[in-house]
């Protein structure tokens, strides 16, 4: 097996990636590192440049590996990369971004998620289709430091903390959550958090936000018949019998300050009235803001900026 | 030199009567809860807040008159605790004389920015859990607990003159 061979063998989980030092040059990231000490200098400016490490793990073999670990920014952003290797015999060091491919492993959940929604609400109320990708690049934003963070397993979307007013709320259907959650999942909310359930709740909670209700009286097919009261007006008929003053104005041609009477034969439906979905704010920015809460004035410029390091990435497989 | 020597008679008893007064209307003027720890205290009664998230910011914001009352509106705005990214848990709270909440409405990046007689202004479009219609202006009656929504361009808001004046009256 040849040398880099051999290392490539190495990055299992991701993490490491060798350029033949012959295609590397300086405006690619290259720099000639004579010894080790002189490749730690140079790794330490790099990584003052913006960057601090996280984790750093020693590397050190007879491989010639320099090392490789996280970077994390000092804004507290996490570059989705694990730091380069650098073969110190031919006396270069090459910084290259590789990729963990841990961050992939909501992936299939996510798009079955978002298709039930797209397909269950195709239709109604002008619904545009959720981009899974979108939902992916919130939980890039959520759990800064990927895999290698706690709440990757356990609460990826972020929103599965107890005090975290989304959780109850998509719990007990309230705030007309209920519109888009199914008995299931509410149940389901009720239960042990985990990483799966995180990535439901979160993706109701981001339909929930961008869903736009309006309340909507339904009225009865039968027509009924009420005759007039002393002292009676359109309001209180349409409390008493369940239907409200414009449908008894409309039906029976009448003002709806119009005094009655008595004695006079109104006729009305009953009607009642529920939330209903009215339309849909843009996933972007709207429902991903209002998915965080006014917490983050950053939030959509980090969750779309996550978005273009996807793009990016699937365009280059 | 006696003060009283360059007044006529009667003249300090005016200014003490003057005194009296100005003293007695600053304190009518005086926002009910306008004291932050008050408006905390009544928060954490009506258990608003959670020792789970991190209390940012309470700022008492203006006084709402509904029918002769003043109602305080207070901003309030909590972050939960142990998120990687900050999360945030923003509402305008309006209570009433007694500091017993009334209205709890939740927003994101809106903001409440004065109140003129029973309506609040608002930074931005707020709707209540999403619900249409929202608006830049909540109207409040019956003691704070109905609430409607207009909409104004913001460059029919009321001067801050108008508003002076209105609030001398």
């Amino acid at each position: 097996m040849s040398r880099l061979k051999r290392i490539r063998a190495l990055q299992l989980g991701g993490g490491l990636e060798l350029e033949p030092p012959e295609r590397c040059s300086l405006a690619e990231g290259c720099r000639p590192v004579p010894d080790l000490e002189a490749a730690k200098r140079f790794l330490q400016a790099y990584v003052r440049n913006e960057l601090v490490i996280g984790r750093f793990r020693g590397y050190l073999s007879t491989h010639g590996l320099l090392g490789h670990g996280h970077l994390m920014h000092h804004r507290g952003e996490t570059d989705v990369i694990d730091l380069m290797a650098g073969e110190l015999a031919n006396g270069h060091l090459r910084i290259k971004p590789t990729f963990d491919p841990r961050w992939n492993d909501y992936d299939k959940l996510i798009q079955q998620e978002v298709d039930g929604y797209n397909k269950r609400l195709k239709g109604v109320a002008g619904y545009t289709d959720l981009d899974w990708h979108l939902v992916k690049a919130m939980v890039w934003t959520e759990v800064m430091a990927g895999p290698k963070d706690s709440h990757w397993a356990t609460d990826p979307m972020q929103i599965g903390n107890p005090v975290d007013p989304g959780w109850k709320v998509l719990r007990t259907g309230a705030e007309h959550s209920d519109l888009i959650t199914t008995p299931e999942l509410r149940k389901a909310l009720a239960g042990k958090l985990t990483g799966e359930l995180s990535i439901k709740g979160g993706i109701a909670w981001l339909v929930t936000k961008a869903m736009k209700t309006k309340l909507v009286t339904r009225y009865e097919p039968a027509l009924r018949n009420y005759s007039v009261r002393d002292g009676d007006t359109l309001g209180a008929i349409a409390r008493r019998e369940g239907t409200t003053v414009e449908s008894l104005a409309e039906t029976n041609r009448l003002d709806p300050n119009a005094i009655l009477k008595k004695g006079t034969q109104l006729g009305y439906r009953k009607g009642s009235a529920a939330w209903t979905i009215d339309g849909w704010r843009p996933w972007l920015p709207d429902a991903v803001k209002a998915y965080n809460g006014g917490g983050d004035s950053q939030y959509v410029a980090k969750v779309q900026k996550r978005l273009r390091e996807i793009e990016q990435r699937d365009a280059s497989q | 030199m006696r003060l009283n020597k360059y007044h006529p008679p009667g003249a300090l008893g005016a200014i003490a009567i003057f005194f009296l007064w100005h003293a007695a209307t600053q304190a009518q003027e005086a926002p009910v809860g306008s004291d932050r720890a008050r408006i905390i205290a009544a928060l954490d009664r009506a258990k608003l807040l959670d020792s789970g998230r991190v209390l940012a910011h309470v700022s008492h914001v203006c006084n709402l008159s509904i029918d002769g009352k003043a109602y305080p509106v207070a901003d309030v705005r909590e972050l939960i605790r142990n998120a990687s990214v900050a999360r945030g848990y923003n509402r305008i709270v309006v209570l009433d004389d007694s500091l017993h909440v009334r209205q709890e409405i939740q927003y994101g990046e809106e903001r409440p920015l004065f109140c003129d007689g029973n309506r609040l202004y608002v930074y931005g479009e707020l709707h209540i859990h999403g619900e249409d219609p929202g608006g830049d202006i909540l109207v409040f009656t019956d003691g704070a607990r109905h609430i409607e929504f207009l909409n104004a361009d913001p460059n029919t808001w009321p001067t801050r003159e108008e508003l002076e004046k209105r609030g001398r009256k």
